[in-house]
Formats: C-alpha cells, sequence, structure tokens
C-alpha cells in the first residue's frame, strides 16, 4: 500500500538524524572497551550493546530506504558508502552476538572492525552530501573565488550586453555548481556546462518556462523546494534578474543578450542607422576621451567638435606639421582613433607606420594626406574602409599600383590625386572604374573657351527705348532738350547769361538758368530770386 | 580697494563694466597662453572657476608652446567652409567690361542712357554736371567659357578666371546703397554704412577662433593697383566693437611683411621670451587692477608676435613651391607685394589654418582711361586669382575654403568724360554689380541674378551686401540672426537688421 510506503520514506529520511547515533555510540563503545581491556576488566553491560548495535542497524536500515526514494546518482561514493554502511551494521550485528555469548576478545575484535568499517563508511556519506574533498578543502590551494560579473550598461539609459560566457556562467559557478557539478550531482543536474543545462536533471529538461531551474529559483525563500537551499548563499535580486533575463531569451549560449531598461547600446542594434551619423552626441563620460583632449590641448595641433554638442571630432596639424611625426600622432590620437571624423596630416612628417593607426579609425570621412611621404603600402591600410569619403592625396609618394586600394571604399565621392605618380593614363582608367567618385589629378579646368563673340561693331542703330519710335534720330537729343524759350536773359542765381539748356517751368513762366547747379540754389527759395 | 569679491559694489564701480563683458572678453583672449596661466594663479578662486573654458585650461602642459586659445563662440551647425580668402577690388571694377555680357549695347554707342531705365538714380558729384550720359558699350571681346550651366561670359580681360569658371559661383544681381567708396567699402565689410561695426574677418575670428595659434586669425595683405587708387582705411579691418584680438593683422607688401620681427642683434629667443614673461607679468597686474580687456588683447598680441618670429619667415619663404606651382601664378609671384605674390600667400595660410584672408587689390576706380587701365588692374589679377583656385583644388582644400572677388559697387553703363570708341571711362553705380564667389559651400559653375540691357537695373534674384553675408556666415556654420554681440544697448550683428539666406547659392 502506498501508506506504507510513504512511511518508510519518511523513515529513510531520518537516515541524517539516526546515523548520528551509532557514530557516537560505537565510537563511546569502543573507546571504553579499550580502557576496560588495558585494565582488564569486563566488557560493557549486554544492554548497551544491544542498543549500540540497533542504532546502527538503524541507520543502516533508513539509509537503504533513503536511497531507494532520493535521488542520489550513483556514484563511487554512494556505493562504498552503501556497502560499508551495511557492513558497519553486520558488523554491529556480531558484536552484540559475541557479547551475548561472552566471547569478550573476538566481540571486542568485531566492535573494533565495526569502527573501522563505519569511519569511511560516514566519510563517503559526508561526501556524498558535502561534496568531494570536503574535510580537506581548507587545506586545499585556495582557489580563486569565483564572483559573479553582473553586465554594465555602456551608458545611462541604455541597455547592457550580456553573454552566457561572461556573465551567466560565473554565477552559476558560484552559486550553483557547488551541488550541482562535478563532485556532486543533486538532483542529477550538472549546471557547469552548456551541455550539462541542456542536458537537464532528474525530473527532465531543467530551462524553459516552465523547467525546474527557473521554477526554484523564483519560489520564496521558505519553500522547500526553492534554490539555493537557504543554508547558501543567495542570488541578489540583479543576479535573480540576470537569470530570468537570459531564460526568457531562450538561455543563448553563444550570443549575447540585452539586459537591463533602456535601449540597446550603439554597436548593436543602432549601428546600421549610425552610418551617417556616427556616435553624435555620446553622453556618456569616457575618460579616455577626456584624456586625449587634454593631451590635445597641450598640444599646438587642432581640433573642433565636427559640430556642436558632438563627440566627433576635427584634428588638423597643420600649426605644427613641421614637428608631427609618427611618435606624436600616436601619443596623441591612438586612444580615441574611433572619435576622429576629420583628419588633417598635411606636410607632417609622418611615415607609413601611421597608417594602421589611421585605418583604425573607423569613422573617418575625410582624410588629407597631401604632401605626406606615405607609399602605397601605408595606403594598404585604408582598404576597406567603411565611411570614408574625401580622400586628399596630392603629392604624396603613391602609384598606380594603389587603384585597387581606392576600388574598395564604398562611400568614397572625392580622390586628390595631383601630384602623385598616377599617369594620365592611370588616372583615366581609375576614373572609368570608379564613375561616381569626383577624381581631381589637377586636370579639372578647361582653358578654351566655348564660344568668341563675334568682331565688335559699334553703332547706334538699336532703337531707342524711351523715344517715340521715328525713323531719324541718329543724333540724339541731349537729355536737357529746351523745348522751352526762357523768359529772361540773366540767371536769376548768379546773375550771368542764360543757357538755354537749363530751365525750369515755374508758376506757369520757363526761367532760364547759366548752369545745372543753380535751379538747385532757386529751389531753395524760389521767391527770392523771383524778384531778379 | 583690495578685495577681489566680485559681488562688492565697490569692487564693481572699479570695474566699471558688468561681469558678462569681464567674463565675456576675458575668456575669448586669442592665444592667451601666458596669459592664462598666470591668470589662475593670481586671480581669486571663485572668478577663476567661474571663467568659461577653464576645464580646457586644465589640461595646458607647461610651457608656451603647447596653449591652446581658450574657446570661442563655435559654429551653430556643421560648417562646410573652415575659412575665407576674400579678394576685395577696391574701387569698385566695371562689370560691363568684366563680367556682365551686354552684346546688345554694341548698338546704342553713344546714345543717351533712357530716363526710364535711369529711374532717377542720383549722381555722384562727378557726373551731376555731365550734360549727356551716353552709353558707353565695353571695348572687350567676351567669351563664353564652360561652366555647369550653358557657360559663363567673360570679357578677355579674364581669360584665366574663364578656365576656372566651373567653380566660380558668378552673382550678377548684387546691389548696395553707398554710392562713394569709404561708406561702401564700409557697408561691405562691416554691414553697415557707418563706421564703427566689426569687419567680416573679426566677426569671423569672434565666431571660429583661431586655428593655427602661432599665425594670426585675421590675416590682410593689400596690393598696390595701377589705374586710379583711393584710400584704404585700417577701419576696414578693425575689431569694431568686439575685442581688439580679433582686428585684423596686415602683413606689408615689402620684404619683410612684420616690421621688426626678427629679434635685433645680440637678442636670442630666450631672451625674448623672459623679456615677454616679466612684461607680461606687469601687464597681468594691471590686468587684475582694472579688468580692462585691452590689457589682455595687449598680452596676446605680445604673445602672438613671439610666436609670429618663427611662423611668419617660414610662411613667406616661398623656396619650398616647385616651380610649376609659381609658374601657375604668374610672372609676378616673385614680387613681393604683388597680387600673385599675395595669392601664393593666401594660399599658403589657407594650408596653415589661417581663418579670414583678406586682399586688397586697389586701383579699379577707372572714372577715365578705362580701356587702358583696366586692361592693367585686370592682368594683374586674372592670372593669380585662377592659379588660387587651381591650387587650392587641387590640393582638396577648395570644398573647405570659400573664396570671394567683390568690389564695393559697379560702374555706370554711360560713360563718364568723353566718349570715344577707344576710350571712356564710367562712374560709381550701385544698383547692380558683380561678384563671384568660390569653394566652401557656395554652388560651383552657376550664374546667379540678371541684369537688364543696359546693365543698369537689377531684373531677377537680386542679392543685397546683407544677404550675401548671411549666405556666407551660413557656409561658415552660423546662423547670421544669432551671431552678435552685445553693444551699445542692443545685440549687433554682422548682417545688421537685415539678410536672408540664399539658398540659390548654395551647394
Amino acid at each position: 500500500m502506498e501508506i506504507i510506503a510513504d512511511v518508510l520514506a519518511v523513515f529513510g529520511r531520518m537516515h541524517p538524524l539516526l546515523l548520528h547515533l551509532p557514530i557516537g555510540m560505537l565510537l563511546g563503545l569502543g573507546l571504553l572497551e579499550w580502557f576496560a581491556a588495558r585494565r582488564g576488566q569486563t566488557p560493557m553491560a549486554r544492554g548497551v550493546v544491544l542498543v549500540v548495535a540497533i542504532s546502527a542497524i538503524l541507520g543502516a536500515a533508513s539509509g537503504w530506504m533513503l536511497h531507494e526514494e532520493d535521488g542520489y546518482a550513483s556514484s563511487f561514493a554512494l556505493e562504498w558508502h552503501e556497502r560499508l554502511g551495511i557492513a558497519t551494521a553486520f558488523g554491529a550485528l556480531f558484536s552484540v552476538v559475541l557479547r551475548f555469548r561472552d566471547k569478550t576478545t573476538p566481540y571486542r575484535w568485531m566492535l573494533l572492525l565495526t569502527i573501522a568499517l563505519m569511519v569511511p563508511a560516514g566519510h563517503f556519506g559526508a561526501e556524498m552530501t558535502h561534496g568531494k574533498g570536503f574535510l580537506w578543502e581548507p587545506l586545499e590551494e585556495e582557489e580563486t573565488p569565483v564572483a559573479p560579473i553582473m553586465p554594465e550598461p555602456e551608458a545611462e539609459g541604455m541597455a547592457a550586453m550580456a553573454s552566457f560566457e561572461q556573465h551567466v556562467a560565473p554565477l552559476l559557478k558560484a552559486r550553483c555548481t557547488r551541488c550541482h557539478g562535478a563532485r556532486k550531482v543533486k538532483g542529477e543536474l550538472r549546471l557547469d556546462s552548456p551541455e550539462a543545462i541542456l542536458a537537464g536533471g532528474e525530473t527532465g529538461p531543467a530551462l524553459g518556462a516552465d523547467g525546474e531551474f527557473l521554477r526554484r529559483l523564483e519560489l520564496p525563500l521558505e519553500h522547500d523546494d526553492h534554490m539555493p537551499p537557504e543554508s547558501k548563499t543567495q542570488l541578489t535580486a540583479p543576479e535573480l534578474s540576470l537569470l530570468q533575463t537570459w531564460i526568457s531569451q531562450d538561455a543563448p549560449f553563444t550570443d549575447e543578450f540585452a539586459f537591463g531598461e533602456g535601449e540597446i547600446g550603439l554597436d548593436q542594434a543602432q549601428a546600421a542607422q549610425a552610418e551617417d551619423n556616427p556616435a553624435v552626441g555620446q553622453e556618456e563620460d569616457d575618460p579616455t576621451y577626456d584624456l586625449a583632449i587634454a593631451g590635445l590641448n597641450g598640444s599646438l595641433a587642432h581640433w573642433e567638435p565636427l559640430e556642436p554638442g558632438s563627440k566627433q571630432l576635427w584634428v588638423s596639424f597643420a600649426p605644427c606639421a613641421d614637428f608631427t611625426n609618427d611618435e606624436t600622432l600616436g601619443i596623441l590620437l591612438a586612444t580615441i582613433p574611433e572619435y576622429i571624423s576629420e583628419l588633417n596630416v598635411s606636410r607632417t612628417q609622418i611615415t607609413d607606420l601611421s597608417m594602421d593607426l589611421i585605418g583604425a579609425m573607423t569613422n573617418l570621412r575625410t582624410l588629407n594626406l597631401a604632401q605626406v611621404m606615405i607609399t602605397d603600402v601605408g595606403l594598404f591600410s585604408l582598404t576597406g574602409h567603411q565611411h570614408l569619403e574625401e580622400l586628399i592625396l596630392s603629392q604624396a609618394n603613391i602609384s598606380e599600383a594603389a587603384s585597387e586600394y581606392f576600388l574598395t571604399m564604398p562611400k568614397l565621392s572625392e580622390l586628390y590625386l595631383w601630384g602623385t605618380n598616377f599617369t594620365p593614363a592611370g588616372i583615366a582608367s581609375l576614373r572609368q572604374q570608379l564613375p561616381e567618385v569626383m577624381i581631381d589629378f589637377g586636370d579639372s579646368f578647361y582653358d578654351e573657351p566655348l564660344e568668341v563673340e563675334a568682331e565688335l561693331v559699334f553703332t547706334s542703330d538699336a532703337p531707342l527705348v524711351d523715344a517715340p519710335p521715328t525713323e531719324q534720330a541718329t543724333t540724339p537729343e541731349p537729355i536737357n532738350t529746351v523745348r522751352l524759350t526762357p523768359s529772361n536773359t540773366i540767371c536769376p542765381v548768379s546773375g550771368k547769361a542764360v543757357d538755354p539748356l537749363y530751365t525750369v517751368v515755374y508758376d506757369g513762366k520757363v526761367i532760364g538758368f547759366c548752369c545745372p547747379n543753380c535751379p538747385k540754389t532757386f529751389w531753395e527759395d524760389p521767391a527770392k530770386f523771383l524778384e531778379n | 580697494m583690495d578685495t577681489h569679491d566680485p559681488n562688492d559694489p565697490l569692487r564693481a564701480h572699479d570695474l566699471l563694466m558688468t561681469r558678462r563683458r569681464f567674463f565675456g572678453k576675458a575668456a575669448k583672449s586669442l592665444g592667451a597662453g601666458f596669459g592664462a596661466l598666470a591668470m589662475q594663479s593670481l586671480l581669486g578662486r571663485e572668478l577663476n572657476a567661474m571663467m568659461p573654458g577653464n576645464a580646457a585650461a586644465e589640461g595646458l602642459a607647461g610651457g608656451l608652446e603647447g596653449t591652446r586659445p581658450l574657446p570661442v563662440v563655435g559654429p551653430h551647425f556643421k560648417p562646410k567652409a573652415k575659412r575665407v580668402i576674400y579678394l576685395h577690388m577696391e574701387g569698385a571694377p566695371s562689370q560691363l567690361d568684366l563680367y556682365d555680357y551686354k552684346p546688345g549695347l554694341r548698338a546704342r554707342f553713344n546714345q543717351d542712357l533712357p530716363e526710364s531705365i535711369r529711374d532717377g538714380q542720383r549722381l555722384t558729384g562727378m557726373t551731376s554736371g555731365q550734360e549727356r550720359f551716353p552709353i558707353a558699350p565695353s571695348i572687350f571681346q567676351f567669351s563664353r567659357y564652360r561652366n555647369n550651366q550653358d557657360g559663363l561670359w567673360l570679357s578677355e580681360l579674364l581669360p584665366h578666371t574663364g578656365s576656372v569658371a566651373n567653380e566660380l559661383c558668378m552673382i550678377k544681381s548684387m546691389h548696395t546703397e553707398a554710392i562713394n567708396h569709404e561708406p561702401a567699402i564700409t557697408f561691405f565689410q562691416t554691414g553697415n554704412q557707418q563706421p564703427g561695426r566689426p569687419s567680416f574677418g573679426s566677426w569671423m575670428s569672434y565666431g571660429l577662433g583661431s586655428a593655427n595659434s602661432n599665425l594670426p586669425t585675421f590675416v590682410v595683405m593689400i596690393t598696390q593697383g595701377i589705374g586710379n587708387m583711393q584710400a584704404l582705411s585700417a577701419r576696414f579691418w578693425g575689431s569694431g566693437f568686439l575685442p581688439s584680438e580679433h582686428q585684423g593683422c596686415k602683413l606689408r607688401s615689402g620684404e619683410d611683411p612684420v616690421l621688426y620681427l626678427r629679434n635685433p642683434e645680440g637678442v636670442s629667443r630666450e631672451d625674448r621670451r623672459r623679456m615677454l614673461d616679466l612684461v607680461g607679468e606687469l601687464n597681468e597686474r594691471e590686468y587684475q587692477r582694472s579688468f580692462d580687456p585691452e590689457v589682455q588683447a595687449r598680452i596676446s598680441q605680445y604673445e602672438m608676435a613671439y610666436r609670429m618670429q618663427m611662423s611668419v619667415p617660414e610662411l613667406t619663404d616661398f623656396s619650398d613651391e616647385s616651380e610649376e606651382t609659381l609658374a601657375m601664378y604668374g610672372p609676378e609671384v616673385n614680387t613681393p607685394g604683388s597680387f600673385a605674390a599675395n595669392c601664393l600667400m593666401a594660399r599658403r595660410l589657407a594650408e596653415r589654418g589661417v581663418r579670414f584672408i583678406q586682399l586688397y587689390m586697389r586701383g579699379w576706380d577707372q572714372h577715365g582711361n578705362l580701356p587702358r587701365e583696366l586692361r592693367a588692374q585686370a592682368k594683374a589679377v586674372d592670372q593669380p586669382q585662377a592659379a588660387l583656385l587651381k591650387d587650392l583644388k587641387r590640393r582638396g582644400l577648395l570644398d573647405e575654403t570659400l573664396v570671394l572677388s567683390a568690389g564695393e559697387f559697379g560702374r555706370t553703363a554711360y560713360s563718364q568724360g568723353a566718349l570715344s570708341t577707344e576710350n571712356y571711362g564710367r562712374d560709381h553705380h550701385p544698383r547692380c554689380f558683380s561678384v563671384w564667389a568660390a569653394g566652401g559651400g557656395m554652388k560651383p559653375g552657376i550664374s546667379y541674378g540678371e541684369t537688364d540691357d543696359f546693365s543698369y537695373n537689377i531684373v531677377k534674384d537680386p542679392v543685397d551686401v546683407h544677404d550675401l553675408h548671411a549666405t556666407m556666415l551660413h557656409c561658415l556654420g552660423f546662423d547670421h540672426e544669432r551671431l552678435g554681440y552685445r553693444a551699445q544697448g542692443r545685440d549687433m550683428r554682422l548682417t545688421d537688421v537685415a539678410g536672408h539666406v540664399i539658398p540659390g547659392l548654395l551647394a
């Protein structure tokens, strides 16, 4: 019947309780018998020995019941614990039989043997519960304690990127694999490798929304099934949240997953969108960036934000071209290559050695290498650059062999090659291969006009704009053509002779003046002059 | 009063200025160098901490050589042009004989300018006495050069400029209000006919700051002309109400671009440095006492002079230019002070990060003897200005350098003085004139605006001087309505209260 099985199961669960009795009592009895034997005294009372033996038998019996019910994976420790435990029980039984037959010396030897069997039995039992090497562990070399690492977001308000390898595995190792790992495999579940996690345990797959893994983690602390067990270090809320997020993302083992609130960081989903506008307005505090800016401030190089509020930079070494070389360039820019959008190193002393650093400037749009002693070798570092739009190589020491590099730059739109070792034929060929790119070879000007005006002939044949259309008018009238005869002969302003060209009409009368300036004076006070 | 507490009213009175003026001016000194370092130690902590840009100053390495000027206003949005080369044709070149092709006028030789066209335009004192205003067609033959539209007509005086026509943004519909040189040039440079305002270059020095602390931010070079020359005041590159360090630095046209730049015999550079340190310290104490920003300007000018001792000889030494480059600028390139030499210098300055380079070519005021004088004038500028554009282009600098060539007004269609088929003169004409720009965000290879048949009135797309300024400021990354400075009780700006950005001029 069920009830018997359950009762026996309860009895089995008393094993951890019951086993302590025979351990203590057998040892105690053994000690007493040893003293007695030394003094030549009689052995202990029969009743005592009987009780000790019964406890041993009950201990072993409960262990056997427990084995039947609980999920202990079969292992070396368990097998030998079982054998030795049963042997201990039998040993105790034989001891009591010998005692009742008053065979003192055999009894004592049997007791000794029983104790000798009990010790390893107990040890293996402890190993099963507490893990291999439990006893000596403190003496062993300090293993680097595994601290769980929580993923950090890149910037405030953004989600962090977490991965199994970096964040989940250390957490499991720190909190779970003591009992669910190589040494101990509780519930037949190992959590120390992806395969083992996927394999699951006694009750089936651990992962999944209805798997035991998550269920037990989310149980309240008081619940029996809650994991980690109450006596062990518990997961903190963020750690639990990390595991929950991981499970909800279908427990990825290789891909990264987003953890936390906020948008996904720039180098994830927005990377494609950020093509045109790299990292405008990054808000986070980047001490490397600040340090590099301080370094630039201390140098003669000029830097400016690409646009207001942006962290992307235009850097020009024009003010200090004479003493800018590979070393100084590296010192100033090696820590912030991704922040450089426009770089002017024209006329500096850098060589091919710096081209690796320049090639690492992934957000570079404009690069001015005019009059720089780089060669095709250095240019190789720019192959495949995804964002470079304008490349100025005027008077640099490059040749047509570099043509193929330009083909690998998808965004290239302006290329300046005057003064290089390109030949016109090479340029023509390159222009054919890159029809969308403006390739300047110092030849984009046209000396000859399209059209030259015909020979100049001056006439006055054009019709007058203002005059009525008449046939004559070859000698145009002067502007101040007089149609009116002045009524005076002396200029009222100056007193000189009137020039009929200059007249005004005032009050119905035609008044003549000597020159064009007098009418102005007249108009100031006509009445006064009219008296003349 | 020895307190440094800026809130102390007696102290404020002592300063005789508002705090904003103090912080604003003190922070914007060019190449503060020693001044910045010294100020940090001499000033009270609260003042020091509140000075804008001090975070940047924290990063100063010791010594002068590596000091970055304190931050400036900065562009409002991403600029296309990083610098300006402004070729000012002082005297007002005749648009009819250079840029504005009016073949119809050939058939109007000696006809009177119709009243309907003249439309009451005021006359200058020089022609108001003329009996007649006979039309003088240009005696120069025009050719059509390839550009991005259906070709650009230029006179025979500008063949080299024709070869770069596909880079030019020719504006034929400029107009202004001033009719005489001084107010007109003041207007073109400062946005107002009355003097007292900062010039364009000063605004750029204020707005963009220096990109090379070893050279002045605003450089001016003057070429003497062949034709009739008018006065050229230093006011045209003055800083007006902006701090003095934003004024233009004029390089002399002779052998020595900067007088007394070299140390005298027996004085080494280290001696000079120690002298400057001591003088700087004395000036610093004065500054501490009075907080007069002019003291700060003086300190920075001394420091700039010290740096220029090294940078200017290197700049003016053309020996590192190839023969081909020198030949491109024409035969006069080796004559110091010629337009060709100055154009080459302008390119070198542009390479070295100078923000505003202004060249004045004098002598375009052809009231009489135009054919002879204009030929000589044009010959002096044609090849060099084309070479400048070609040189900038092939070095990849043209798309970030805004080049402008402009006079202050135009010239009349009618002749001033006697008209003959060989000779004539032209008077001032503000109602329409031609300028051209290239590079730096201006649309290349176009002709913008149209005048009437007489090149007297504008019939299409007028461009005011303020509009041109606004458009140029736009190319430089500024909203012309926002780049301002408080002076005389109001917020002043280069475009005064006018100006629109003209989209048709932008690339």
